[in-house]
């Protein structure tokens, strides 16, 4: 046989086993044919809704596993014909599913119980669907509907406090800026992006608009994640989008508008305490430099940050019939940055339909168009040390506009006026993504069925700068020569084909079983082109291209691209089993290779488990009212993560312009030399989960509760190996040389543990309906084995490092210096009379501070040059020295204990009012914009707290117009601020971290539907009007602007950011939003 | 039918994917260094790279040539803005460094990253011969030679700095990752094995095409293979008994032979010893001995060996340019309206008085090396070059270093220019150091003719570019005192003064119990501070098997 040469092992088995399994099912078809042989009779009853006792009509009554059925009609009743050994199946919207066996009745009467939590849902899972009673790993549901409330523009924010143990975290406000989402803790430190599956395929959150979504799955435990092996490690986020329904078409349009601010502001100085400040400093000058009285304020947060515009319309189509659904959408998303030059929009089409093409064969589609585009400021300066233009604006001096009349107002300090550079700087950024999804179901035989799933994108990333001349000062300029255009363009391109062999049967009435094949082909590839070219100044826009007529100095231009390419295999097995819906089983395993290992180490196995007992199901169980359901699971697992690219099990040869050397003075020869030390053996980080959970409905299943217990270890998580510098693997850093030459080696674990609660009650009183979700997760997160004795990461001004991460601690804790209070008058030297012992300088000498003896033998103050308002620094190993090494201690984790959500939603004749809020308790944040609002060298401007800070006397100065003394500090002795020196404020202390605990109402929206009767007048089905506010407000004790302090992920070093977690570095401002909207069907 | 159809079509399509041989492909845009190294150019791209790490980011001018040749020695204070504006230069005035300091670090693995480079091309240049019909057996023959000179050098600095490290003369696999430092006496070995090698292939100066001008030659390896054995000399003579330099010996003659073997060989003269004037930005009478260190007086007939700047104009050369215009020209001068302004650069390595107080009054060599009150400088002030008054208020010594001043066209003014770029090449060999070592092993060989000519020939060259009067020739026999001063003048703050004061053995008497301007009091213990520490990180990371130096 020709086709059997090109399988493998695997193939062969899969085929076989393919056979044995197309076999056994018709040898069950046959025993259930056989059965059919008994003689059927007739039976009637009455179906009621078992709270009101009212008769139910329209419920569909079916006989389990055929297709006879019926309906029942106004009054409830209904008559079927079946056999004694049937199983009879009451279903309808909104209750839960009844099944009875009919034994010897012929008539048999059902109440059913309204579905308040979803137990009879089906929910999505990986390559697959299950019953939610049915699921014994650990997956949060969230609905489309549940999503759309949210009125978040990007679907990973919008899942923020939705989920239990689902951490989302803002990376910033910008328009269009993506936010981490961490499931269940931070197990590598090599990132924790979760694998994001748009219906049955690979995907990016970025190229979906939440309008499209019918419901989000996460799988959080590895049992449920496994089966995803290789990319499963991080946990696994399942997007399903909307399909079309039979019937006639239903359109949809939603729409709201905004307005966003900055969520809160920082309290600065102003002019007159940033002038007592500035003579504070200047304490040289014997006169005043200027006269307050006579001094502009400015409120620089006003010039940065203005309300911004936002809008979102999305209209949809839907419907079909027997044969065909179509499902087809267009959204448009424009947000206007509250900062100038951040603009974002999209622009979404989709179009999903599914057609039976024969009795057997099913075919599906998927097509959708996304156009991203940003524009503004580029996105590798909005949070540079350097030229970020909040942290810029942030530290104005307060007397500095924002403009002068012709142009930027002129900043002293060698500081930039971050205006310049927004204005100076024209960038659009383009995005078009084309994604196809098409897929073909073939029933075989009974309980067979095939599924083929073929899926695409393209993407096409273009980008334009023009960065045009300015001069400010010698310091903030851009000469006419360095004007230059830059423009890169990037294509990437991706399939995924999935084939899936599914077969469902019972044996004997009492054991299902579900049994799933399948293999699937991934592969990744594209490649980018980057040029720029110098140019002349004050081009108009249609100008500002490389064009030889426009600007004949070609020969400043530069170009340069990349490429990657990188394959996926896996082969997936899955057994679903249950004992009469009672003892339920799921065993999955999965064989993944990736193109990123060498061949010793290219496949693994990932093998998981899951149990479950319906306890509730049992007989004991069923004299009590008081569970309605109950469930006990328990799961284990291994899945893996790689999130790097590249090939390192080979030694790369690379040609960077680093390594290129010019010879004849005129142009650099290119140079080349291996970058890594290949390392063969590399392999996945492999993540052992344990899982523990226990479902219960109470009360009717009015109220849902569910606890859940979960281990995870990763154990060989990738290091860059220390290795001496000897062997050649230095470098400079990623901004200015190659990356890391160190060989990549699997050798650190972290271990993450936590409780996850999860609580719902639905309930109504008369026509108010309402309801109240909580959930809750607590983390613990231990470093178990690093290569090396700890990293450090982490800077803010000259602050560095400021984060450790080592074995015994958690990921990423701040790291640094303890401080005890101030020193005051009380600490110092007095004489014989009680007069202060002040040397020629007039300088107190603090006495009481911890001393050593200096290699001279001489005794020595720990800090010797302290003086009143000074920190008094805590020597924490004793030896009398302050601020070495050895007293760097922890000073807390950026990882919060707990983190939670919880809502309220309330419904009253046409009324709804829901409200969400999220929170974290126990983090820490490194405040870092405290750090340089603080920072006393420059004359820039400061907290307005630091007013508060220590001044041991009053300070007179001349006025020069009036020759008087003229106070202009006052004496401050009465505080804990420290005074204005340097050494006070420019160490990682303890000074710095704050706590971060928050809790925030994420989203508060008021809506109103019209009533049927009035809207079917005009032949609209349903018309809502909303009004509603995005975080609208905030209870923290944290000082800064917003305690939802990602990090800041540089993709362009390989850096993932988790290393320096819960630094605030001044990124762009979350918002608050007000907006209000429409949602309409006809 | 269409059941069938597609019945068929999917089980063709899962038979194609179902291999595992789907995931063997080859990377793309990606050489492997076991497919790499096949052809000429890939032979070139090889040997480019292993010259690169010269021109690495800072580290050979700014931290190799300044903050550790210079900086802790008596002839520069770190500087900047105001004493300790760079702690992490200034720790090395003062001696308060330790083996965790990232400069220790930086320089550590640059220098090792060169020896690195050098023998990954050295092991696989020679296949190309086999694989590359066209490859020039010549051509790689000589290459080689370029390589082991480079190897050299960067293991010649690592004793400069660090004393004993360990040896490495191959790549090394993974059961060899781990190794103790070697003695002096096999590491100059390896040292003059690779030169005395490269001497015999490496073409002479003139026979250099245009395109290979920067590259290393035969004159370059001499004059490395000089300086090697005067340090070993002077370790072997200043240090006697030390257990640091077990083995060394004096070669005074050696070092006497190879420089005359540099001179006899024609190639190289003192630019501007008969009055030659030259064209530079300075004007078209710019006298020899500032010609040699200006863009326009690169790779001069004095010039042996340099590291090679251009500033392309282009953003990646802010990793690979020279620096030091940026780190030592005057950090305040003043507008034309008299008010102070910062000049653009950053004043770091302050002359010492000590160091100005040893030019006799109207060398010239003095106004090339040294800004004092009355200097100007030349900056750009909004795209335009301004000469402005140095201000000195912010120079606790009352000096900046001038050597390296470049005009405001070719830095600040120039296209893309950025804090790190600069056209400026570094002369690491130069003949006026060729003409200095011959007169010092003439001394120690108590040949005082040749020590007089010699010595001769470097302040002839002085008072040819100057007034034609200072300095005076020497008379009488030429002690070394007399040598140490010149060398201290003619080579002031390139990067020699530090590791020659470690040479002579007269670094603890010269720094022990002195203070910094600040009055910061200067403790130098020998034989602690002598040597750099080895880094941290090395030892932490040896698997045991690295040892510190003694002291640390």
């Amino acid at each position: 046989m020709k086709i059997q040469t090109d399988f493998s092992m695997l193939g062969k088995l899969a085929f076989r086993l393919m056979l044995v399994m197309i076999m056994a099912g018709s040898l069950v078809y046959q025993g259930l044919a056989s059965e059919n042989l008994q003689d059927p009779v007739t039976i009637t009853g009455t179906v009621t809704d078992a709270n009101t006792g009212e008769p139910l009509p329209g419920v569909t009554v079916a006989i389990k596993g055929t297709s006879t059925g019926t309906i029942t009609d106004v009054d409830g009743l209904y008559s079927i014909s079946a056999f004694p050994s049937s199983v009879i199946q009451f279903s309808y919207v909104g209750y839960l599913t009844e099944e009875i066996t009919v034994h010897e009745s012929t008539t048999i009467d059902v109440s059913l119980v309204v579905d308040i939590i979803g137990l009879d849902e089906v929910i999505v899972t990986g390559y697959g669907v299950q019953k939610k009673s049915d699921i014994t790993g650990s997956i949060a549901s969230v609905s489309g509907e549940q999503l759309a409330e949210t009125h978040i523009v990007g679907v990973d924010q919008a899942l923020q406090g939705l989920a239990a143990g689902v951490n989302v975290i803002p990376v910033s406000g910008r328009p269009g800026d993506e936010a981490v989402i961490q499931i269940r803790g931070i197990s590598s430190i090599n990132g924790v992006e979760p694998l994001i599956i748009i219906d049955g395929v690979p995907g990016s959150l970025t190229n979906i608009s939440p309008g499209d979504i019918e419901s989000i799955e996460v799988l959080k435990d590895a049992s449920s994640a496994a089966i995803y092996g290789d990319s499963g490690g991080n946990g696994v986020i399942i997007i399903t989008t909307k399909k079309g329904k039979s019937g006639k078409m239903t359109t949809n349009f939603n729409m709201y508008q905004g307005f966003e601010k900055p969520v809160s502001k920082l309290d600065l100085m102003n002019s007159q305490q940033w002038l007592q400040m500035a003579e504070e400093q200047n304490a040289g000058n014997t006169a005043i430099t200027s006269r307050p009285d006579t001094f502009p304020n400015y409120d620089w947060q006003e010039i940065l940050f203005d309300p911004a515009f936002m809008q979102n319309y999305d209209i949809s189509f839907s419907g079909g019939n027997d044969v065909s659904t179509y499902y087809l959408s267009a959204t448009y998303t424009d947000q206007s940055g509250i900062v100038k030059s951040s603009d974002f929009n999209r622009f979404t089409l989709r179009l999903n339909s599914e057609h039976k093409l024969t009795k057997r064969i099913t075919f599906d589609e998927k097509l959708t168009y996304i156009n991203r585009r940003y524009n503004g400021f580029p996105d590798y300066a909005w949070n540079n040390y350097y030229e970020g233009p909040i942290r810029l604006g942030l530290i104005m001096p307060p007397y500095v506009p924002g403009y002068n009349d012709t142009t930027w107002a002129n900043t002293p300090y060698s500081r930039n006026n971050p205006l310049a550079r927004l204005d100076m700087i024209d960038r659009i950024e383009k995005h078009n993504n084309f994604l196809g999804n098409v897929g073909l179901k073939i029933d075989l035989v009974k309980g067979l069925s095939f599924t083929s799933r073929f899926a695409g994108e393209l993407g096409f990333w273009d980008t334009k700068e023009y960065q045009n001349s300015y001069y400010n000062t010698v310091y903030d300029f851009r000469y006419d020569n360095e004007v230059k255009s830059i423009a890169s363009i990037y294509r990437d391109l991706s399939y995924t084909a999935l084939q899936l062999l599914e077969y469902n049967f019972s044996l004997a009435d009492a054991h299902n079983i579900s049994l799933m094949l399948g293999m699937e082909a991934i592969r990744e590839w594209g490649y980018d082109y980057n040029g720029e070219r110098y140019m002349t100044p004050d081009l108009p826009d249609y100008l500002q291209y490389f064009s030889q007529s426009v600007d004949d100095t070609s020969i400043n231009q530069i170009i340069d691209g990349e490429a990657y390419e990188s394959r996926r295999l896996a082969y997936i097995g899955r057994l679903n089993y249950d004992y009469k819906g009672k003892y339920l089983l799921t065993v999955n395993v999965r064989r993944s290779g990736s193109s990123a290992f060498g061949p010793k180490k290219r496949f693994g196995w990932f093998p998981a488990f899951s149990l479950g007992w319906k306890f509730s199901e049992e007989q004991f169980m069923k004299n009590q009212n008081l569970i309605s359901f109950g469930k006990v699971r328990f799961g284990y697992g291994q899945t893996g993560t790689y999130a790097r690219t590249g090939y390192p099990y080979l030694s790369i040869v690379r040609s960077p312009s680093t390594f290129a050397y010019p010879f004849d003075d005129a142009v650099s020869s290119p140079g080349a030399a291996p970058v890594q030390i290949a390392n063969p053996e590399i392999h996945w980080e492999t993540i052992h989960m344990t899982n523990v959970g226990l479902d219960l409905a109470l009360f009717q299943n009015r109220l849902s509760l569910t606890v859940e217990y979960y281990d995870k270890v990763n154990e060989d998580m990738l290091m860059l190996q220390e290795i001496p510098y000897h062997l050649g693997t230095y470098s400079l850093g990623s901004t200015y040389d190659v990356d890391n030459t160190s060989p990549e080696v699997n050798i650190g674990s972290i271990r993450n543990s936590g409780l996850e609660f999860t609580v719902g009650y639905k309930n109504n009183i008369g026509d108010l309906k309402y309801g109240i979700d909580l959930n809750l997760a607590t983390l613990r997160n231990e470093v178990l084995d690093l290569a090396s004795d700890s990293l450090d990461r982490g800077q803010v001004e000259n602050i560095n490092p400021i984060t450790m991460t080592c074995i015994g601690g958690s990921v990423s804790e701040f790291y640094g210096y303890q401080t005890d209070g101030i020193f005051t008058r009380e600490d110092c030297a007095v004489d014989a009379n009680g007069d202060y012992i002040l040397d020629a300088g007039g300088r107190y000498s603090v006495v009481n501070q911890p001393q050593y003896i200096d290699e001279e033998g001489d005794l020595v103050y720990a800090q010797p040059t302290a003086q009143p308002g000074d920190v008094r620094w805590v020597d924490v190993n004793g030896d009398g020295r302050v601020l070495t090494p050895e007293d760097k201690v922890s000073l807390g984790s950026p990882l919060p204990k707990v983190i939670y959500g919880f809502s309220f939603d309330l419904e009253y004749k046409g009324f709804d009012l829901t409200a969400q809020f999220t929170g974290t308790i126990g983090n820490k944040i490194f405040n870092g914009t405290g750090q340089y609002l603080y920072y006393c060298r420059d004359l820039t401007n400061r907290a307005a707290d630091f007013a508060n800070r220590y001044v041991d006397e009053d300070i007179y100065k001349e006025d020069p117009y009036t020759s008087e003394l003229v106070l202009v500090t006052s004496a401050n002795r009465n505080t804990d601020l420290p005074r204005n020196n340097t050494e006070n404020y420019t160490y990682a202390s303890d000074f710095y971290v704050e706590n971060g605990s928050y809790l925030r109402l994420r989203n508060l929206i008021l809506g109103y539907t019209l009533p049927s009767s009035l809207t079917r007048l005009i032949n609209v089905e349903r018309l809502r009007v909303f009004v509603g506010a995005r975080n609208l407000f905030t209870l923290t004790k944290y000082s800064g602007m917003n305690p939802e302090i990602g990090s800041e992920v540089d993709e362009a070093a390989n850096d993932p950011g988790i290393l320096d977690m819960g630094i605030d570095v001044s990124i762009y401002p979350v918002t608050k939003m007000y907006y209000w909207g429409v949602n309409l069907t006809f | 039918m269409i059941y069938r159809i597609c019945l068929i079509a999917l089980i063709g399509f899962y038979t194609y994917s179902c291999s595992d041989d789907y995931l063997d492909f080859k990377p793309v845009a990606a050489e492997n260094s076991a497919s790499f190294y096949i052809n000429m150019n890939q032979a070139e791209q090889a040997v480019a790279a292993a010259y690169s790490t010269l021109s690495t980011r800072t580290s050979w001018d700014r931290d190799i040539l300044l903050y550790l040749g210079e900086v802790p020695s008596n002839d520069a204070e770190a500087g900047g803005d105001y004493e300790n504006e760079v702690p992490g230069a200034e720790e090395y005035n003062r001696f308060t460094f330790s083996p965790t300091s990232a400069l220790i670090e930086n320089t550590y693995g640059v220098l090792f990253r060169g020896v690195h480079f050098s023998n990954i091309a050295m092991e696989n240049i020679p296949n190309v011969l086999e694989t590359d019909p066209n490859a020039d057996a010549g051509i790689i023959n000589i290459r080689i030679g370029e390589l082991k000179f480079l190897r050299a050098l960067n293991y010649m600095y690592l004793t400069h700095i660090f004393g004993q490290v360990p040896l490495v003369d191959h790549v090394l696999g993974p059961s060899e990752y781990y190794r103790d430092k070697a003695t002096l006496r096999d590491l100059f070995d390896l040292i003059e094995q690779d030169l005395t090698e490269a001497m015999l292939i490496l073409p002479e100066k003139s026979s250099l095409s245009a395109s290979n001008i920067g590259r290393a030659t035969k004159g370059a390896a001499k004059a490395l293979l000089a300086r090697m054995c005067l340090f070993e000399s002077s370790y072997a003579h200043y240090y006697p008994g030390d257990s640091r330099f077990v083995g060394l010996n004096e070669r005074w003659q050696d070092v006497l032979d190879i420089c005359e073997d540099i001179i006899s060989s024609g190639q190289y003269s003192l630019v501007g010893i008969d009055g030659t004037t030259y064209n530079t930005w300075l004007g078209p009478e710019t006298d020899g001995y500032r010609y040699l260190f200006t863009v326009e007086g690169e790779n001069c007939e004095e010039s042996i060996f340099e590291i090679q700047y251009i500033n392309d104009g282009v953003d990646y050369t802010e990793t690979r340019a020279g620096s030091l215009v940026m780190w030592t020209a005057a950090r305040y001068c003043y507008n034309t309206s008299g008010s102070e302004i910062g000049a653009g650069y950053w004043g770091l390595g302050w002359p010492t008085q000590d160091h100005a107080s040893e030019y006799e009054a109207g060398d010239i060599r003095f106004k090339t090396n040294v800004a004092a009150p009355g200097d100007s400088i030349e900056i750009g002030i909004g795209g335009v070059a301004i000469r402005c008054p140095i201000s000195f208020e912010h120079t606790a010594t009352g000096h900046y270093i001038k050597k390296y001043e470049l005009s405001a066209e070719q830095f600040t003014l120039a296209a893309g220019h950025g804090w790190h770029k600069s056209p400026f090449n570094i002369k690491l060999l130069r003949y006026g150091d060729v003409m200095l070592m011959a007169a010092e092993a003439a001394i120690m060989l108590s040949d005082n003719a040749k020590a007089t000519t010699y010595i001769k020939l470097v302040r002839d060259r002085a008072r040819n570019c100057g007034d034609g009067i200072v300095p005076a020739d020497l008379t009488g026999t030429i002690t070394m005192d007399q040598l140490i001063r010149e060398r201290r003048i003619e080579l002031a703050f390139e990067g020699r003064r530090y590791f020659d004061m470690v040479r002579w053995n007269i670094a603890v008497e010269s720094l022990n119990n002195t203070q910094t301007p600040g009055g910061f009091p200067i403790t130098y213990s020998s034989p602690k501070n002598d040597f750099m520490p080895l880094p941290q990180r090395e030892i932490i990371n040896s698997n045991g098997s690295l040892t510190q130096h003694e002291g640390w």
